[in-house]
Formats: structure tokens, C-alpha cells, sequence
């Protein structure tokens, strides 16, 4: 069976305070309304349906993987619900108010941030400029934040004044997340944060996406690595060639038939 | 061409022809006619570089100032007729655009190529300008002498004649050539620069030839104006409002026909007369005037209808005709046998042996290594798959072997002979092709127009190939559906059949299955696996593993730009690290009992 | 003493064409868009000095602020009603659309005002200074040092301001803005005024002892154009450097040869460096 990512992971980092969004939503509230929340989204591409009928949701504290091989329509699905592309129909809701037709940046303001896959910094800035840059929507507490992003990946703080373009793969990827951080988001969206990435560096992200756990910061972590997906979360969905076709705690996700089609080709015809 | 178009066209002619004969005429009609028919040349010929090459020329006018430059000099200098002084003007205009040409083998291209034509046409009037042999800013007098031999009439009725009969030869030329290889290299190139080198076409030369083809065209046009107007001069020739006639002309009517330029030249002649009956041109009013409507009707058609007027209309009416086709046809399930008739490779006797090898190589890109000291042999007749997570150097393994990416250390050996240096679309024309992994068919083709270009490699008999291509793709109900028009699927069938029309010997396959369903995905295995038996060798990127443990003769697994395993499908399946790498660095003990258990 | 007199004319000249260059620069990391109609816009500052001096008798150098901004409003307009809808639009388009907002715009000003060439006779045109015998005009060498503050408190706002790192932000990664909550639509919008502002500056101050015409636009895109080439499209360090140059090269080649001449060879002479080095000179050097 496998272990909880906390004792896995050794060392824990102290907890420096929660990431509760500010005034936007108190997550001790009791409220069960999701954070994020997708019933029977469909995305095309013109003709090309690239999701089919998916639906998820991420509540408040909550660590939620969606896993899916390349293809699966799993950063495609992110990407409407974060409102980078248009949903063709179904329903989206975020914190309850109907977000089908938001902009990006409204999602930012509502606190749900989107760590995108590649990225996406601005290369030619430094990793202070990249910072200051996440905490655009809500420059009041900034400097605060940034104190909090520096703690939480001392690398990031050595380096502030070194270009973003010129950094290694994993720094990229905290300043990425830093970057985020700095939104100061109730729910964090994390879309392929292993790509590319050596082995020991995944590790390190994984003990600060642990610890964020901790700190009571709610995510949606998007995941190609099986181990990845499951370390952290307390749920999984699995992606298949548009549709969620499975959903359910991590340990059984392992055990399952259909994980190891969807990966390794093993079915039969 | 249909005989009924061929009537119509030969009626068109004959009434340009006889209209300055008829007795009804006005001097003042023949003199619109005369202009109208030289625009709707110049137009013609602009679209060669630009409609049809897609190369966005803002010099075209200035070739035409050459042309009516060359000739007037030749003719006070040198007494040339300027008869002759024409094709010396073209053979100088051809020059100049070849020159500027050499911009495209410094990869400037769409807007940067534009504003360095127009630079060019600014030097030239500076240049000009500046020459007091040339007739400086002030221009040049071409001598009344009304002498046949020296391309000069006192009537207009000659002119007309002669520019009809230009007019007429370049119609007749760009008829000839539509189905020809100039035009298949053009549409390729203008549609997907890439795609057209991976299918075996230079693009630079193509490239050089569309601009130096149609600058010697205008330039023709160039002396006919002289000898028709009797002065020249930088502000009267090397302005941009001939520039912008031709595009207002070309925008009107449609990019890249023949009928499109022609009713925008016509629109445009009609607009200037209006303009010029209600304000008078010497004024700088009626300069002004004409230059605002103009200008504000290519910026209303440019946002409303951005392929023409002409277009839109055209655009409408296949959208109609291809609807009443969309519920009687479907693509058609392959055909095996027209595959084997396509391919069939009987001068081939080494199967087994090694045809591509790759050497110890290393790319880096900006201090990350892709691929670090790589090796693979692919034998002759086998399938081999290259897979591996994302980021683990697979599509630089694929760009490095179809010659689209030089390594950095290392070599690669097709049929026995390092590729280095060789450009692309010189390695398909000796067998070796590619797809991409995005679709890059040519969308605002059709089926057959896309197959043709890849025939072009290496076919003989054209038609044949693209009918057996089509047929052994279950492609012939759509054959004149544009790419655009088709499903995924459809499209994924298409760009593979382009490849295969190229009569490959070496077929490489980006990520082909992706997005596929599970049914499409076995139809194209076996697809596949046919075009392998014919024995063309297939290498492919894939991820969807379950085609690859069907197909793979042999697999190289990737991760990090390192090899870390090749052999059978079985073989390398059970590898630990494989498993490892796809399933996460650490995986745990619920995982070690997936492969080898399923089949 | 003719050598350094053309050499600091010509760092003068260049003082301007940087900050033209500038505005262009910036339309084009930001939006991708080469405007054919950028040196339209100087024209238009240029007009606009001759209209408030001929009609109220204000030195063009002091209505500078007020022909910066209304430039800046023409440009805003034209990005709302002309540049906005063709973003998406294939660059075949984008091409036609800007060289046809330049030839009306030059149409424009023709009707309105004719095709005479106007001068603006502020008292001190003919003034010069001359240091260590080099002669030096009075009224250019006033345009290059206002050239080059402009320039500079542009190149300070870029780097420095919360407003210009959105607009670098923009152009170095344009969903990374859209996704840390940046509205890119207000960047763009920002940043064609503000590109519109510099040249509608860059007009005002070359007014004093320049040649008004309606047709000098296309010039002025031309040779901003070239120069963004030469220094790197969307580098502003590159841009500074490669006007300085172009400058200089200008004055030179204006020393050496009849008027009309230059001109010709040093277009030639960019387009072949150009050809040769396609990606900008200074770019590996620079920033």
C-alpha cells in the first residue's frame, strides 16, 4: 500500500502560516460548494471534440490529481476550466457562480490559479520581476507573500536577480509555482508540473506541493507521472481520449485494470 | 480546362479584340479599355509572386518602372526598338527580383520580405531621382515617331491591340501551367513552407523563380506604358500608387486566380474615372480623392472579406456545393491491393540490411542536451518505434534522422551515405520522407491537389499515383474536398497518403495515432503494416503504445535524450527501467506485477 | 572639424530615429505587427505642430506635449477601429491593412492641407553654436537632446514601472500575462498609444527644421523598419544601437553623395546586411 506522501518524504518544512485566498473564501466556513467545478463539459477545436461530456470537482482543502497520457484531453480540459478556451457546453462553476464565459483573469481575482504547463514565465525578466509580476490581481500583501515564496524555495531567493530564461528546469518550475503563490490563490492548478524534470527535482517539487498540503492550500495538480498524480492527492480522476472514465482515492487507483491499459497498451485487440 | 470553358474564354477574347474595331467606340472608351487591360495584366502578374507563391511583394511597381526605365534608356541611348528594349527590360527586372530573392535564403520572410521590397523601391527612386541621365526627378520624353517598328501609334485602337494580346498570352500561359509542377511546388510552398521541403520540393528555387518570373512579366507591362503615355518619371512610375492599384485590384477580386485580379482590375480603373469625373486630377485634391477611396476600400475589404470579394462569393458557393455532397460520402475503407500497385519497390533486393543509421549523436539547445550520444540502426524493410515520455528527445531524434535537424556530433547514414549537408528536399527525392506531428496538410487545397505535390518526388506518371494513392487510402469520393474539409481521421489518411505518394523508401510517422479512437487506431495499424509488406521501411514516434507493441518490429525507448532500451516490443516492455520511466521514477510495488501480464 | 561635424549630426539624426524606432519596436514584441503606417504617424506630429503654430504662434518644441498626446489618441483609435480586428487575421492581411491606413493617412493630410511643402520659421531655425569650430544647428541639436530624454524616461518607464513591465511582461509571454491576471488587451491598446505618442514627439521636434510634407511618412517607416531589423525585432537596446548607426551612416553618406544617392545606398547597403545577417546585428550582444 502505499504510504502518506508526508512520511515519505522525510523533513517537513514548518508550516509559516495558511494559504486561504484572503477575504475570498474561508475555508473552516463548512461550505461545501466546490471551489471548481465542471459538470458534463464538452471542448472542441473547431470540428475536433477534444473532451467529451467531462466532469470534476475541487472543494476547499482538497488535493485533486487528473491523470491522463498524452492526448487524453487533460490540458485541454484545464484550459477551459480556467477559462483560457472557450467550453462548447456544459456547465462550469467556480465557487458556485457560473464562470462558462470568465477570462483568465477573472479566475485570478476568484483566486483559482493556473500554473500552466511550459510555464510560461518571461524569460528575460528576473525571478523578482517574475514574482512581483504573479501578485498583478492583488498587489495589497505582496511583499508579505513573497517573504512566504522565498521561505518555501530558498533557491528561488538566491537567485532573485538572475534572468528566468537562464534558470534550470526545476528552479523554473518553483518560480513558476512561486509565481502563483504570489496570486495568493485559494485554489492552485498545477498542469504538468514533473515534465521534463529529473528525478530528484520531482521529488522536490513534491515536498513542496506536501507542504502546501499542509499549509491548507487546495490544488488540482494535472499529471502524466502516475507517482506524482497519486503522492499527493487525496482523489484522482483518470482521463481517456476525451472522457473521465475513472474517478477515486489513490490507493486503488494503483490497483486498477485500467491505469495499466491507459499506460502501458495492454489490452487486448 | 472543359471545352464549354474554353468557348466562353475564346468569346471573352474575341470580344477584347474586336471591341476597339466596333463602330460605336469612343476614344475615350478605348483609352479605359487600354487601362484596364494593362492593370488586369499587371495584376496577373503580381499574383504569381503573390497569390500563388505567397510571397507578399510591395516591389512589383518598381519592376515595372524598370521595364519602362530599361527600354526608354535602351531606345535614346542605344536606339534599340523598344520592341526589343521590352525583354532587355524584362531580363533587368528578373535580375533585380532574383537578387532580391537572395533575402529568402536568409530565412526574411512575410512582412520583413515586404518592407524590404519597399525599401527597394524607395533606393530605386532615390537613386533615380538623383540620375540626370536617367531624366532625374524630372522624367523622361518617349518620342512620338508613329512607327510600327518603333512601338509607337498615334490611334489608341493599337495599343489596345497589343496589350490584348499580352493580356491574352499570359491567360493562356498561367492556364497551361495550373495543373503543372510550377504551380504544385507554388501552392506547397505558400501553403506550408516546411511541409513542401519535407515533400521534396526546394523551396528557395521556387521561390526565385516565382519573383523573378513575374517581375520580368511586369516589366513588359512597364514599356507598354511608356510607349502608350510618352513620359516617365519617379513620382508618375515609382509611386505607390501603382502598388496599391494592385493590391486594391488583386483584394477585389480573388488571390491566386485568374478571374479575381481581372474584375479588380476593372473595379479599380471604373473607381479612378468616377473619382477623376468628379474632382479634377491635376488638383492635389483629386490625387488625394482618389487615393482615399482607394485606400478606404482596401481596408473595408481587407476586414470584411480577406480572401477577395471574388472570394467570398466562390467560397459560398463550394460551401454549397460540397454541403449536397456532405450526406452521400464518406471516406472509403482502404484498399490494400492499389497500395501495393503504388509502392511497389522491385529494384529493392537488400531487405534486412541497415538503410538509416544513426552515429553517437548529440544535439543541445541552449545548454540543455536533447539527445546525448544516441545510436539506432534501422534495417531495410522493418518497422521501428521510438518512444518514451514526453521531453525525451523524441521528435529531435525524429528531426535529426529525416534530415530537418543537423546534430551537433554524430552522423546519420541514409542508404549508406552521410546526409549532412544535404537539404531536405533533396532526401525525399532519394526515398526519405516524413510527416508531422501536427497535420500540416495543405488546408486550402484539395485531396488531389495535396497528393499531386507529394507524387511530384518522385512519380513519373502523376495521375496514376495519385489515383492509386487515393484509391488505396479510401480517399476517392473526397477527392475534391479541400483538406480543411475533412474529419480528423480523414486528414490523418491524407497526410499520410501525400507521404506515400512521394513512393518513399524510408517513411517516418510523427505521433500519427494521436487522437485517434480505438477502432481508428487498428484500421490504421493495418494500414501500416500493408505499406510495410510492399517493403517500405517505417520508423514512428508514438504514444499510444498498444499500436506500437501491435506494429514495432523494433523499439527504441527514450528518456532524457538517452537510449535506455531497444529491442522487440516484449523485450523491452519488461524492462524495469521502461516501466520505470512511463510509470514515475519510483514506482511502487503494486505496479511490478503490470507487464508481462497482459498481451 | 567636417568629419566630427558629420558625426555629430549625425548622432543627432540618430537621437530621432531611435525614438521612432522605439515606438515601432514596441507595437511589434507586443503585438506582432509590423505597422506600415508608423511613420504616418509622425507625419501627423508634425502637421499638428505646423496647425498650432500657424494658428496660435506656439514654437513647436513647447506643443510637443500636446502633439505627443493627440497622437497618442489617433493611435489609440486606429488600434481600436483598425488593428484590433485583424490580430488573428493572417499576415497577408495585417500587411494590407497597415500599408492601407499609410496611404490614407497621406491622402488625408493631401486633401486637407495640399501637397505644398510647408516650413515652420521659429526664430532661432538658422541659429547655430559652434564649439571647437564644429558647426552645430541650434534647432537639431535641441530634437536629438529631447529625442533623447524621451527615449530615455521610455526606456526607465519600461524597466522600472509597474505599467511597463506589463507591457515586457506582454511581449516576452503573452498567456503567462493573461494567467498571473493581466489584461492583454489593455497592453496592447496601451502600448500602440504610447507608440503613437513617440512619434507623433518625434514629429513635433524635427518640425523646426525639417521639410513638411505629406509625404514623408513612408520615409520615416522605412528607415524605422530597417533599423528595427538591423538592431533585432522587439530589443530596445538593439534599436538604440542600430539608430545611432543608421544615423551616422546617414550624414555620412549625405556628406559623400548628392542628396537622392544616399539615400539609395544606404537602403541597398541595410537591405544587403540584411540578407547577411537576417536576425539583427546586435543580438547576441545586446540585452
Amino acid at each position: 500500500m502505499l504510504e502518506p506522501a508526508a512520511v515519505l518524504l522525510g523533513a517537513e518544512l514548518p508550516i509559516c502560516g495558511t494559504w486561504t485566498g484572503g477575504g475570498n473564501l474561508d475555508p473552516d466556513s463548512g461550505s461545501d460548494v466546490p471551489l471548481l467545478a465542471a459538470s458534463s463539459v464538452i471542448v472542441k477545436y473547431g470540428t475536433l471534440t477534444a473532451v467529451h461530456s467531462a466532469s470534476f470537482a475541487v472543494k476547499a482543502r482538497e488535493v485533486v490529481s487528473l491523470l491522463g497520457a498524452n492526448g487524453s484531453g487533460k490540458t485541454t480540459l484545464l484550459r477551459a476550466a480556467t477559462g483560457i478556451i472557450p467550453i462548447s457546453a456544459g456547465l462550469l462553476q467556480c465557487q458556485g457562480e457560473n464562470a462558462a464565459a470568465w477570462l483568465p483573469a477573472r479566475f485570478v481575482r476568484s483566486g483559482v490559479i493556473h500554473v500552466p504547463e511550459g510555464r510560461h514565465l518571461f524569460p528575460e525578466m528576473t525571478v523578482l520581476e517574475n514574482l512581483r509580476l504573479g501578485a498583478l490581481a492583488k498587489p495589497g500583501g505582496a511583499n508579505v507573500r513573497l517573504e512566504r515564496v522565498f521561505a518555501l524555495f530558498p533557491k528561488l531567493a538566491e537567485r532573485r536577480s538572475q534572468e528566468a530564461g537562464t534558470l534550470s528546469g526545476g528552479e523554473q518550475q518553483m518560480l513558476a509555482i512561486g509565481r502563483g503563490l504570489m496570486g495568493d490563490p485559494v485554489l492552485l492548478i498545477l498542469d504538468e508540473p514533473s515534465l521534463g524534470l529529473a528525478p530528484i527535482v520531482v521529488e522536490s517539487i513534491l515536498e513542496t506541493l506536501a507542504q502546501l498540503r499542509r499549509e491548507g492550500m487546495s490544488m488540482l495538480v494535472v499529471e502524466q507521472d502516475v507517482h506524482v498524480a497519486v503522492s499527493v492527492a487525496d482523489r484522482c480522476y483518470l482521463m481517456e481520449t476525451g472522457r473521465i472514465v475513472l474517478e477515486g482515492d489513490p490507493a486503488s487507483f494503483l490497483e486498477n485494470e485500467k491505469v495499466r491499459h491507459s499506460y502501458l497498451g495492454l489490452s487486448d485487440s | 480546362m472543359s471545352p464549354s470553358r474554353w468557348l466562353g474564354l475564346g468569346a471573352a477574347f474575341a470580344l477584347l479584340f474586336a471591341a476597339p474595331y466596333l463602330p460605336f467606340r469612343t476614344n475615350y472608351g478605348i483609352g479605359l479599355l487600354v487601362l484596364a487591360i494593362m492593370y488586369g495584366y499587371m495584376n496577373l502578374c503580381w499574383n504569381i509572386a503573390g497569390g500563388k507563391a505567397g510571397i507578399f511583394s510591395l516591389a512589383h511597381g518598381a519592376f515595372w518602372a524598370i521595364g519602362a526605365y530599361t527600354s526608354t534608356l535602351a531606345y535614346q541611348k542605344l536606339g534599340l526598338t523598344p520592341w526589343l528594349g521590352m525583354f532587355l527590360g524584362a531580363l533587368v527586372a528578373a535580375l533585380t527580383a532574383a537578387i532580391l530573392s537572395l533575402a529568402f535564403r536568409a530565412r526574411v520572410r512575410g512582412i520583413y520580405f515586404a518592407m524590404i521590397s519597399l525599401a527597394l523601391v524607395f533606393a530605386l527612386q532615390g537613386l533615380v531621382a538623383s540620375s540626370p541621365w536617367m531624366g532625374g526627378a524630372t522624367g523622361l520624353f518617349i518620342p512620338l515617331k508613329q512607327d510600327l517598328a518603333n512601338f509607337s501609334f498615334v490611334d489608341k485602337w493599337p495599343y489596345a491591340t497589343v496589350i490584348t494580346a499580352m493580356f491574352a498570352a499570359l491567360v493562356l500561359f498561367l492556364i497551361a501551367i495550373k495543373e503543372g509542377r510550377l504551380n504544385d511546388a507554388w501552392l506547397a510552398i505558400r501553403e506550408d513552407e516546411n511541409a513542401a521541403e519535407a515533400l521534396g520540393i526546394p523551396t528557395f528555387r521556387y521561390r526565385v523563380i516565382a519573383m523573378a518570373m513575374s517581375a520580368g512579366l511586369i516589366a513588359l507591362a512597364g514599356t507598354f506604358y511608356a510607349q502608350y503615355v510618352l513620359f516617365i518619371s519617379p513620382p508618375t512610375v515609382l509611386g505607390l500608387e501603382v502598388m496599391i492599384g494592385m493590391l486594391l485590384g488583386t483584394m477585389i477580386g480573388e488571390i491566386g486566380t485568374i478571374i479575381g485580379p481581372i474584375l479588380g482590375a476593372v473595379f479599380f480603373v471604373a473607381i479612378t474615372e468616377l473619382i477623376q469625373a468628379a474632382i479634377p486630377p491635376s488638383s492635389s485634391a483629386g490625387a488625394a480623392g482618389g487615393l482615399i477611396v482607394y485606400s478606404a476600400v482596401l481596408i473595408v475589404v481587407i476586414m470584411g472579406a480577406p480572401h477577395g470579394i471574388a472570394g467570398l462569393v466562390r467560397a459560398r458557393m463550394a460551401k454549397v456545393r460540397n454541403q449536397n455532397r456532405e450526406t452521400t460520402v464518406s471516406a472509403k475503407p482502404f484498399d490494400v491491393g492499389r497500395l501495393a500497385e503504388a509502392l511497389k519497390m522491385q529494384h529493392v533486393t537488400d531487405f534486412g540490411a541497415e538503410i538509416l543509421r544513426v552515429e553517437g549523436v548529440c544535439v543541445n539547445y541552449g545548454g540543455v542536451a536533447a539527445l546525448s550520444n544516441v545510436s539506432l540502426r534501422i534495417p531495410r524493410g522493418k518497422i521501428v518505434a521510438i518512444i518514451g515520455p514526453n521531453g525525451a528527445g523524441k521528435s529531435t531524434l525524429f528531426n535529426v534522422l529525416s534530415g530537418f535537424v543537423a546534430p551537433h556530433s554524430g552522423e546519420v547514414h541514409y542508404s549508406g551515405k552521410s546526409i549532412k549537408g544535404i537539404p531536405t528536399y533533396q532526401l525525399c527525392r532519394d526515398g526519405l520522407v516524413r510527416t508531422f506531428q501536427h497535420v500540416r496538410l495543405f488546408s486550402g487545397s484539395t485531396v488531389t491537389e495535396n497528393l499531386r505535390v507529394g507524387a511530384r518526388a518522385r512519380s513519373k506518371d502523376i495521375g496514376r499515383t495519385v489515383d492509386d494513392i487515393s484509391h488505396a487510402l479510401g480517399l476517392q469520393n473526397r477527392s475534391q474536398h479541400l483538406a480543411s474539409q475533412l474529419t480528423i481521421s480523414e486528414q490523418k489518411r491524407l497526410e499520410l497518403g501525400r507521404a506515400l505518394a512521394t513512393k518513399p523508401e524510408v517513411i517516418c510517422l510523427d505521433e500519427i495515432m494521436a487522437g485517434l479512437d480505438h477502432d481508428e487506431v487498428v484500421e490504421l495499424s493495418g494500414l501500416i503494416r500493408a505499406v510495410n509488406a510492399t517493403g517500405v521501411t517505417v520508423v514512428l514516434i508514438e504514444h499510444v503504445l498498444k499500436a506500437v507493441v501491435n506494429l514495432a518490429d523494433l523499439v527504441l525507448v527514450l528518456d532524457k535524450g538517452v537510449t535506455i532500451a531497444y529491442g522487440t516490443p516484449e523485450q523491452v516492455m519488461s524492462e524495469k527501467i521502461v516501466v520505470d520511466s512511463y510509470l514515475g521514477q519510483r514506482a511502487s510495488r503494486g505496479m511490478s506485477g503490470l507487464v508481462g501480464g497482459g498481451s | 572639424m567636417n568629419a566630427i561635424q558629420t558625426i555629430v549630426s549625425g548622432l543627432l539624426a540618430g537621437a530621432v530615429y531611435v525614438l521612432v524606432a522605439m515606438g515601432f519596436t514596441l507595437v511589434f514584441g507586443v503585438m506582432r505587427i509590423v505597422n506600415f503606417a508608423h511613420g504616418e504617424l509622425v507625419m501627423l506630429g508634425m502637421y499638428g505642430a505646423l496647425v498650432l503654430w500657424t494658428q496660435w504662434g506656439v514654437d513647436p518644441l513647447l506643443s510637443l506635449p500636446l502633439v505627443a498626446l493627440a497622437v497618442g489618441a489617433v493611435g489609440a483609435l486606429m488600434y481600436r477601429l483598425a488593428i484590433r480586428p485583424i490580430l488573428a487575421a493572417p499576415h497577408f492581411n495585417q500587411m494590407v491593412m497597415t500599408f492601407g491606413l499609410l496611404i490614407l493617412f497621406q491622402s488625408l493630410i493631401l486633401l486637407a492641407f495640399g501637397g505644398d511643402l510647408r516650413t515652420v520659421n521659429v526664430s532661432y531655425a538658422d541659429l547655430t553654436i559652434i564649439p571647437w569650430g564644429i558647426v552645430i544647428s541650434i534647432p537639431q541639436l535641441i530634437a536629438g537632446i529631447i529625442a533623447a530624454s524621451v527615449s530615455a524616461a521610455t526606456y526607465i518607464f519600461l524597466e522600472r514601472s509597474t505599467a511597463g513591465s506589463a507591457i515586457r511582461a506582454c511581449a516576452q509571454d503573452q498567456m503567462g500575462y493573461a494567467l498571473v491576471g493581466g489584461s492583454i488587451e489593455r497592453v496592447r491598446l496601451g502600448t500602440f498609444a504610447l507608440s503613437a505618442a513617440l512619434a507623433g514627439a518625434a514629429g513635433a521636434v524635427i518640425t523646426p527644421f525639417s521639410v513638411i510634407s505629406p509625404f514623408v511618412g513612408i520615409d520615416i517607416t522605412i528607415k524605422a523598419f530597417l533599423i528595427v531589423l538591423v538592431g533585432g525585432l522587439g530589443r530596445v537596446e538593439g534599436t538604440l544601437l542600430a539608430g545611432v548607426i543608421f544615423g551616422m551612416a546617414e550624414s555620412v553618406l549625405n556628406r559623400l553623395l548628392p542628396s537622392g544617392f544616399a539615400t539609395g545606398v544606404l537602403y541597398c547597403a541595410v537591405i544587403a546586411v540584411v540578407i547577411a545577417r537576417p536576425r539583427g546585428m546586435f543580438r547576441g550582444s545586446v540585452g
